[in-house]
């Protein structure tokens, strides 16, 4: 047995010397050091067990179960020994925060010398009898214990960044230790307030670029956790030159293939998103601009707009035009004679008052039908009309129906000065009169309708001038005037 | 019988029940529907007398509709997206090189096992940019190309099927188990349909292209919905409707008269049988007697002005695609909910560069005129066009001009109804193989259409066989991207 | 529940061997796999009992593996099923209020689980593909002997669920099922009486067999045989013209009213001209080979025609015979079954021997054909009256010998014109003829100009048992011979579970294309295989099984649902009732000329065309190939009412009516039909010439019958349609029809003139016009019935 052990130590050193002459002492080191993160969860665990043990056994004196101290203690001796040694290697790798280092280094090894001496203490008390010596072994054991949460946590923030621990505290708890809210990555965003960068850009940044990248661990040189940190750039130079997004070095890292040494995240990271990575980018072609407010960009590209809507669902947006407004429902009653009279009637949706009433195609609108619709002018909201037979005298419905906001009158006799009716009609937004005989004169009783978005007038007798005339000042005004597919069959 | 009285209340649902379901609605103590929570199964609404049209299941909607209706045009064969809709430069530079190891580690064994090295074909069309939006569209379709401020484009479809027949079920139905619905019964099953005349969902196949597969009456089945959900095939030739004029010397009274007959015996053996399809048979008379006097007006092009007929590039029912999107837009005028319209001739495993030229220049001109002539009605706000195949292509050739299939990635796009026009949504890696952001999946398309209509996805559903199903199965999340 | 039974009773009856597929399976998928199945977003515990490796890994968090083989002591699994404490036990009871009953194991489950486990836990793989062996007939208590053993097995599964049979279909329902499923028509009146007088109980049996018996069962059988075979009278690709090939339909009804084995029956298709001392039929079988689509369009390549041809032939002899969808090998390897890309092309080789050529020319034949009239005419093949006309003169001629009045010359002329008469006239088909095998290659990705893969030789799936020691290079035969050797354990299972998808609508397994991993599990696995052996066993009889099927009681049980029944068994998978279904397209045609006594008995011959909208073809282009398959001449005479499987048809364009029932277009081997119910169906029955005529000529024959009364003419009506009385209501209603009709055309003579008109047969002088119109409305109202178009 023992031989073995000795074969397998001799042989351990022999590769080791080897490496070192073959690779040099630097990457020898380095190897080591990156077990750092593995061998850390030793004396962490072993260490905070025995702990452990040893209050429970203040409780009760008599049980067995701290007998375990036997075998953890001396594990975590060894432990934060290996753990000391591998990060003192680590340490060698750099883009540490110097003095969270400094500390952490300490601590850890102050932590070493805690466990090693308990247990020291623990085996004289123990077996050696020296009962006055119990007193001083706990001591050491749970000073080593905290000591060792504090240098974890230092350890955490090299590895992680400072707000690691802190980054999911609940908001009040935050306040409490003093912190400013967080903001991750898909938070709440008021895009009447929100900054660009600050509010969209920046926790991208931190979400995906913070492990390496802050204040504490700045790999590369570079801190992306604050306006200062990105426009100073990395030891390589600046990561970003305001105008050319797709050349920015930032950009250029995120876009690389996974199999290239420089993509960032580096190695099997999940990549940056591209939505993410299209936000950033047209950020800097635009200018990189640290001020610029969401609410300040016209047309907002649809990268940015679907990386919002991602991110800040609009789901639960204010009700808007006619659906802002309380009105009763209609009466069961009152729908049923709507269609006894022929109408094909519902509710536009569910728990909304308001109607979508057709009139089926080559159907005559009655007087009858007309009274009946009467009764329900405040709920109408759509009404299609389209291909009926209107008699004179039909327009009646219209100036009640104050809720209308789409009205379909193609193909029927609507003329001129029916439109009149429609005089007054505020949420009237979609106007269908194609195939009327509908001229420039009727289009004049249009003028006063603040919300109309979108007019057909296909096949009627309106010109050009007439609906340039109704246009002008309304860019928001859209006329279908007939549409034409140019012939590309010769090409 | 009285054990057959409560069966048949069931099937009876008078209208004033219904619209004070509707009405409770409104207090929110009901859904509404005539699905009813309690799962004791859907109420099938008999058709009435004067008024007979199913109103469909979701009513009222879950939210205010953005279409009302649906024209498909469904490319059957798996057109290559590398040479429609998305736009490869890259595949262009490396034209016969191999495809990069990272791509296609661990696929395509057989093709290797059968010697044959995987190698990058560039696009065999060129793109441009196209209307104040840009859109990047191929020189193939230079009349589909003066859309592109209405339409947009999804280049991240994904789906699971690699073969054409299982594809096609998976694109209509969501599951490629058969037996479940297709999107189109589903449908009219939920919105029911706004044609007192005419099936709420129809399906035309056209001829051309020189690639017959058949498309197997599966693709519209109703699977276990009620069969008259079921889309009615209308042929694309001579009349669509075989048989709708009546025989010499039957006035339509006597049709009348005869129908009604046999719906009355047919509820008399019902007693006796208790056969749901009797139900359904009834149905279909009564809507087969509305048919004869709405199908000729519906298909005589004569009252078409010729330069629509020119526009779309039809003169009539010769079977062409382009008759068939005329007719199409005429059963949407008739408030037809469901038209799909297939054409096959997309499945370029060889001769892609000529294949691909041909089955273009059968759709572009009347894909464009359709969405152009829907636009100057005022339909198009609320119609929703879809144009697309059952999976995409592979940047690696198949021989030297042509394309496997290929389900990681493929273009599709929509128009209309609410939708974000002038825009694509997802992209494809540099190479058309893989999508980067965006996916939409098969499932996701399907809800989001669904929420085009007002329709939650996640209720509408219909209980068979002990469980709830629905067109999404368990999945699917809205594609807000692409909405307006 | 569980306690009811106890464990030394259910030792007893512990089989020696516990199979996994068997007895364990079931078990599994009933209680366990909703769970602990393939499917990873149900799966709880990370268990999963569908898998060996699972089932008895260690697994994270637990201290031993679900199952140890060999020990049940030990297995975890045993404990939970057997669990005390309700907590604890697996499965877990059900939700509050949930409908569904507990799953709670049975002893005897339990101990079938100890069982097996104890013998060693042994999995076994697809069932489709497990060796075939005869399954024990369950031993059910019953009081009365079961009619057939095919209700034992239904009935254990049955008991199991606390269900028993529906009671037996009343008579005349019953007797019209039988007649509907074995022969495709309903009763005559004449059978009818024959029923009311002696009852069908004591001469059930008997009718079965008359019913066997009858032409019409090889009529009814082959439907479904050409829907596999993708038989069809045009050649599919491009201009979709006409070839000649309707011998081998023949073929099919004679080999079905025959019954032939079905191991013959399969060589003779893939191989009647391989057979040693081939008789012409054989070689008319052979044609099997040349179904499929073919082209003839100018600038297709023949290679790649060649590789579809091969491709689809391999999907055709895997639908129809394995059930397999070895289809999908063509490009990649089978994704769920063991298929692979060798297997696809190998199988392709089997048929490269077959004389043909990819492109045909446009205006030429399609060829090799086989001359019948040259030949010892067969009586099935001789079907067309000029040339049975002509040969029989030319027989009377070479008996009788030279008169004295003519020359020798003048004599040898005669013969030889007479000869050519018959050989311009005699029928030609379609058929195999073997040549120097092409070289077939393994396709990469299906690509039909590569010639990168590697050459195969013939050879059968190896996972399915290969065609073993063959001299030589195997052929067709070999092919043939292994489908139906014993080694192959799918061939019989896929043909009887299609033959009880004749006789209850669905086969016992769902998917009839499919029994494969991906399509359905039998409902009645057993049953399946002790069909399947008994199919083999009786020397591969086909109405041997037919019998097995139609004798027992589960198919006699009504159709009509109880409320416990559809309470139980919702979608009948236990058959608690018989299935009702609609008729399938040709049928539909059957019945309605049969009832109106239009439809002709005769057998074979040329397809026929029954009146056809008239603008159907008018888009076709033969590219000036002229006709039967690019002009529809409606025919004449009696093959104007011919049964709806002659039917001319036209791959691209079918016959609307056929399609409006959901007829497959024949362009692919086609194994199931989707059954709709849609407006089109409704048109066609109301509109469709053909049916207005019959509608007429049951009429006019109603009338004749001057005896009778009105009602008593809707009696026999109803007779005659629905092989039943009509109920007081629906005479009624159909007397008020006739009254109103009758005011109706007493006012317009002339439009009762214009009704009755229609179609080509004509009117019997005796029966006044507008009278016949009337009645000619109630009968299209009766030929417009549910009931009509319904198998119940």
């Amino acid at each position: 047995m023992k031989k073995l052990l000795i074969a397998i130590l001799a042989s351990l050193a022999v590769a080791g010397v080897l490496w070192i002459a073959a690779d040099g002492l630097l990457s020898f080191v380095l190897f080591w050091g990156r077990l750092h993160s593995l061998a850390v969860h030793f004396p962490i665990g072993l260490l905070l067990l025995s702990g452990g043990l040893e209050l429970y056994r203040l409780a009760r004196p008599k049980s067995k179960v701290s007998e375990v101290l036997i075998l953890s203690l001396p594990l975590a001796a060894v432990g934060s020994i290996l753990a000391v040694l591998t990060g003192y290697m680590l340490s060698f790798e750099g883009g540490f925060a110097e003095e969270t280092l400094y500390w952490h280094l300490r601590l850890g090894v102050l932590v070493a010398v805690c466990a090693t001496s308990s247990l020291l203490l623990r085996t004289l008390w123990r077996f050696f009898a020296w009962q006055s010596l119990e007193r001083a072994y706990q001591t050491t054991l749970f000073a080593g214990a905290l000591l060792l949460i504090l240098a974890g946590h230092l350890g955490g923030v090299l590895a992680h960044g400072p707000d690691y621990l802190t980054a999911y505290l609940p908001a009040p708890a935050r306040s409490l230790i003093g912190l400013a809210p967080s903001k991750a990555a898909g938070s709440e965003i008021d895009r009447e307030t929100a900054v660009l960068f600050a509010d969209v850009i920046q926790p991208i940044l931190d979400h995906d670029c913070g492990g390496c990248h802050n204040p504490s661990r700045k790999r590369g040189g570079l801190d992306l956790s604050s306006q200062e940190g990105v426009l100073a750039g990395g030891e390589n130079g600046e990561v970003l030159t305001a105008g050319e997004g797709s050349s920015s070095e930032l950009i250029l890292r995120m876009a690389l293939g996974s199999t290239d040494p420089k993509r960032m995240p580096p190695g099997d990271r999940t990549p940056v998103d591209l939505g993410k990575v299209e936000v950033i980018r047209w950020w800097i072609e635009q200018g990189a601009s640290f001020q610029l407010q969401l609410s300040q960009i016209k047309d907002p590209p649809f990268v940015v707009t679907a990386y919002l809507d991602r991110i800040a669902p609009q789901g639960g947006a204010e009700p808007e035009g006619i659906f802002a407004l309380e009105v009763t429902p209609p009466s069961v009653e009152q729908m049923e004679v709507l269609a006894e009279e022929g109408f094909a009637v519902g509710f536009l949706a569910e728990g909304q008052p308001f109607l979508d009433v057709r009139m089926p195609r080559g159907t005559k609108l009655t007087s009858e039908a007309r009274s009946s619709l009467a009764e329900v002018s405040q709920q109408v909201a759509w009404l299609d009309l389209s291909g009926t037979e209107l008699e004179s005298g039909w327009t009646g419905v219209l100036p009640g129906m104050t809720h209308l906001v789409r009205l379909n009158l193609s193909l029927t006799n609507a003329a001129d000065q029916d439109l009149a009716a429609l005089n007054g009609l505020q949420y009237l937004e979609h106007l269908n009169l194609y195939g009327t005989p509908v001229s420039d004169a009727g289009l004049k009783h249009l003028a006063g309708l603040p919300r109309l978005t979108k007019l057909y007038l296909w096949q009627t007798r309106v010109s050009e001038e007439g609906v340039a005339e109704l246009r002008a000042g309304r860019a928001d005004l859209e006329v279908t005037l007939g549409e034409t597919l140019k012939n590309a069959d010769d090409e | 019988m009285e054990k057959t009285t409560a069966h048949r209340r069931t099937l009876l649902s008078t209208r004033r029940e219904f619209l004070s379901r509707s009405a409770q609605g409104l207090g929110g103590i009901a859904l509404g529907t005539i699905m009813d929570g309690s799962g004791a199964g859907p109420l099938i609404a008999a058709p009435e007398e004067g008024n007979p049209y199913w109103r469909g299941a979701v009513h009222p909607l879950h939210i205010p509709p953005r279409a009302k209706r649906i024209i498909y045009l469904y490319m059957a064969g798996g057109p290559s997206h590398l040479e429609c809709f998305d736009h490869k430069p890259k595949l262009a530079e490396m034209d016969g090189s191999p495809m990069p190891d990272s791509l296609i580690r661990g696929e395509q064994k057989s093709a290797q096992s059968g010697g044959q090295r995987l190698q990058v074909l560039g696009p065999r069309y060129s793109f441009s940019r196209h209307g104040e939006s840009g859109l990047e569209i191929s020189s193939l379709f230079p009349h589909i190309a003066q859309l592109a401020d209405e339409m947009c484009i999804i280049k991240s479809m994904v789906t699971e099927q690699v073969n054409h027949d299982p594809a096609h079920t998976f694109m209509n139905t969501g599951s490629i188990i058969q037996g479940r619905p297709s999107m189109g019964s589903w449908m009219a099953y939920g919105l029911g349909t706004e044609s007192e005349n005419l099936p709420g969902f129809v399906v035309m196949t056209s001829s051309g292209g020189g690639q017959g597969q058949p498309i197997a009456a599966r693709q519209w089945h109703s699977g276990f919905l009620p069969g008259r959900f079921q889309g009615v095939k209308f042929e694309s030739t001579g009349s669509p409707v075989n048989y709708v004029s009546r025989p010499p010397g039957v006035s339509l009274a006597d049709q009348r008269e005869l129908v009604e007959t046999v719906k009355s015996l047919n509820f008399l053996s019902n007693d006796v049988l208790e056969d749901p399809e009797i139900q359904t048979r009834i149905s279909q008379y009564e809507m087969a007697f509305r048919m004869q006097t709405s199908v000729p007006e519906l298909v005589d092009f004569s009252s078409e002005p010729e330069y629509i007929r020119q526009m779309y590039g039809t003169e009539g029912a010769d079977g062409s695609f382009a008759a068939n999107c005329l007719l199409a837009r005429r059963l949407a005028e008739r408030g037809v909910r469901f038209v799909q319209l297939y054409h096959r001739g997309w499945d370029h495993h060889g001769n892609l560069k000529d294949g691909l030229k041909e089955a273009a220049q059968l759709v572009d001109r009347a894909s464009a005129a359709l969405v152009l002539d829907l636009k100057q009605r005022g339909m198009l706000e609320d119609t929703l066009v879809i144009w697309g195949g059952e999976f995409g292509r592979t940047p690696m050739g198949q021989g030297d001009d042509g394309r496997d299939h290929h389900i990681k990635c493929f273009s599709l796009w929509m128009a209309g109804g609410g939708i974000r026009p002038g825009t694509t949504y997802g992209r494809t890696d540099e190479f058309g193989y893989d999508v980067v952001s965006d996916r939409v999946h098969v499932h996701d398309l399907h809800a989001t259409i669904l929420h085009i209509m007002g329709i939650d996805h996640e209720r509408l559903t219909y209980r068979s066989q002990g469980r709830d199903f629905r067109l999404t199965d368990v999945h699917g999340n809205l594609v807000k991207g692409i909405l307006a | 529940m569980a306690g009811a039974c106890t464990s030394d009773q259910s030792d007893a009856n512990l089989p020696e061997t516990v199979r996994f597929n068997e007895h364990i399976r079931p078990i599994l998928s009933n209680k366990c796999f909703a769970c602990h199945g393939p499917d990873s977003g149900t799966r709880e515990a990370g268990l999963r009992l569908d898998q060996r490796e699972s089932a008895t890994a260690e697994r994270a968090g637990y201290d031993y593996p679900a199952i140890i083989p060999g020990s049940s002591g030990r297995s975890v699994l045993i404990e939970r099923i057997s669990e005390d404490d309700p907590a604890r036990r697996m499965p877990p009871p059900p939700r509050e209020g949930a409908a569904d009953p507990s799953k709670a194991l049975s002893v005897s489950e339990i101990a079938l689980l100890e069982e097996w486990i104890d013998q060693g836990a042994e999995w076994e793989g697809h069932w489709a593909y497990e060796r075939l062996r005869r399954p024990a007939v369950p031993d059910v208590q019953t009081e009365t002997e079961p009619k057939s053993k095919v209700d034992s097995f239904i009935l254990a599964r049955l008991k199991e669920a606390g269900l028993g049979f529906s009671n037996p279909a009343e008579d005349p329902a019953l007797f019209r099922r039988l007649h509907l499923d074995l022969t495709g028509l309903p009763p005559t009146l004449h059978d009818l009486d024959q029923l009311a007088e002696e009852g069908l109980e004591a001469t059930y049996a008997a009718w079965v067999e008359r019913l066997l018996d009858s032409p019409r069962y090889g009529e009814r059988m082959a439907i479904w045989w050409l829907d596999l075979v993708r038989y069809a009278d045009t050649n599919g690709y491009h201009s979709d013209v006409h070839r000649r090939i309707w011998p081998y339909r023949d073929y099919v009804i004679n080999a079905f009213n025959e019954n032939k084995p079905f191991d013959q029956f399969t060589r003779e298709q893939i191989a009647g001209d391989l057979l040693p001392n081939r008789s012409r039929e054989q070689l008319v079988a052979s044609g099997f080979n040349r179904l499929g689509q073919i082209t003839k369009e100018g600038g297709a390549q023949p290679k790649e025609y060649l590789a579809k041809y091969a491709a689809d032939r391999v999907r055709t002899v895997g639908t129809a015979w394995l059930g397999s969808t070895i289809g999908c090998a063509e490009c990649h390897d089978h994704k769920f079954d063991p298929f692979s890309m060798e297997d696809f092309y190998g199988m392709a080789a089997f048929f490269a021997d077959i004389k043909e050529k990819g492109v045909y020319e446009n205006d030429g034949d399609v060829y090799p054909e086989l001359t019948l009239a040259s030949l010892e005419p067969e009586k099935a093949m001789r079907q067309n009256s000029r040339m049975d006309e002509l040969q029989d003169r030319l027989l009377l001629m070479r008996r009788l010998g030279r008169p004295e009045t003519v020359s020798r010359e003048e004599w040898a002329e005669q013969v030889r014109s007479l000869e050519e008469a018959i050989d311009s006239t005699a029928p030609r088909t379609l058929v195999s003829v073997a040549v120097e095998p092409r070289p077939i290659r393994i396709l990469p990705r299906g690509n039909w100009q590569s010639d990168a893969g590697p050459r195969v030789a013939p050879v059968t799936p190896a996972f399915l048992g290969g065609t073993g020691q063959i001299s030589g290079i195997a052929s067709r035969l070999d092919l043939a011979d292994w489908l139906v050797s014993s080694k192959n354990p799918v061939t019989a299972r896929v043909f009887v579970n299609r033959l009880w998808k004749l006789f209850f609508g669905v086969g016992l397994s769902r998917t009839l294309d499919d029994l494969g991993s991906q399509g359905s599990w039998p409902t009645h696995p057993d049953l399946l295989d002790w069909l399947a052996v008994e199919f083999i066993e009786s020397g591969w009889d086909v109405k041997h099984v037919v019998r097995q099927i139609v004798l027992s009681e589960t198919y006699r049980q009504t159709s009509v649902p109880t409320e416990e029944s559809l309470r139980e068994d919702p979608d009948n998978s236990k058959y608690s009732r018989q299935n009702r279904f609609r008729v399938s397209s040709e049928m539909v045609r059957d019945i309605i000329l049969a009832t109106s006594g239009l439809l002709s008995e005769r057998i074979g011959g040329p397809s026929v065309q029954p009146y056809q909208p008239a603008d159907y073809w008018k888009e076709i282009n033969t590219f000036g190939v002229e006709g039967p398959g690019s002009k529809w001449v409606d025919s004449n005479a009696e093959d104007q009412y011919r049964r709806g499987l002659y039917t001319y048809w036209k791959r691209s364009f079918l016959h609307p009516s056929l399609m409006a029932f959901d007829a497959p277009s024949r362009q692919e081997c086609s194994a199931d039909r989707p059954i709709s119910n849609t407006p089109v169906q409704a048109l066609a029955l109301l509109n469709d010439p053909s049916y207005v005529e019959a509608a007429r000529v049951l009429a006019a024959q109603l009338l004749l019958a001057q005896e009778l009364s009105d009602q008593e003419r809707i009696d026999l009506a109803y007779r005659r349609a629905l092989s039943r009385q009509p109920r007081d209501q629906e005479t009624a209603k159909l007397m008020e029809l006739l009254e109103s009709q009758l005011t109706r055309f007493q006012g317009d003579e002339q439009a009762a003139f214009e009704l009755l008109r229609v179609g080509n047969r004509p009117i019997p002088r005796e029966v006044e016009v507008t009278t016949l119109a009337a009645w000619t409305t109630v009968g299209r109202a009766i030929l417009n019935l549910h009931e009509i178009v319904t198998r119940y």
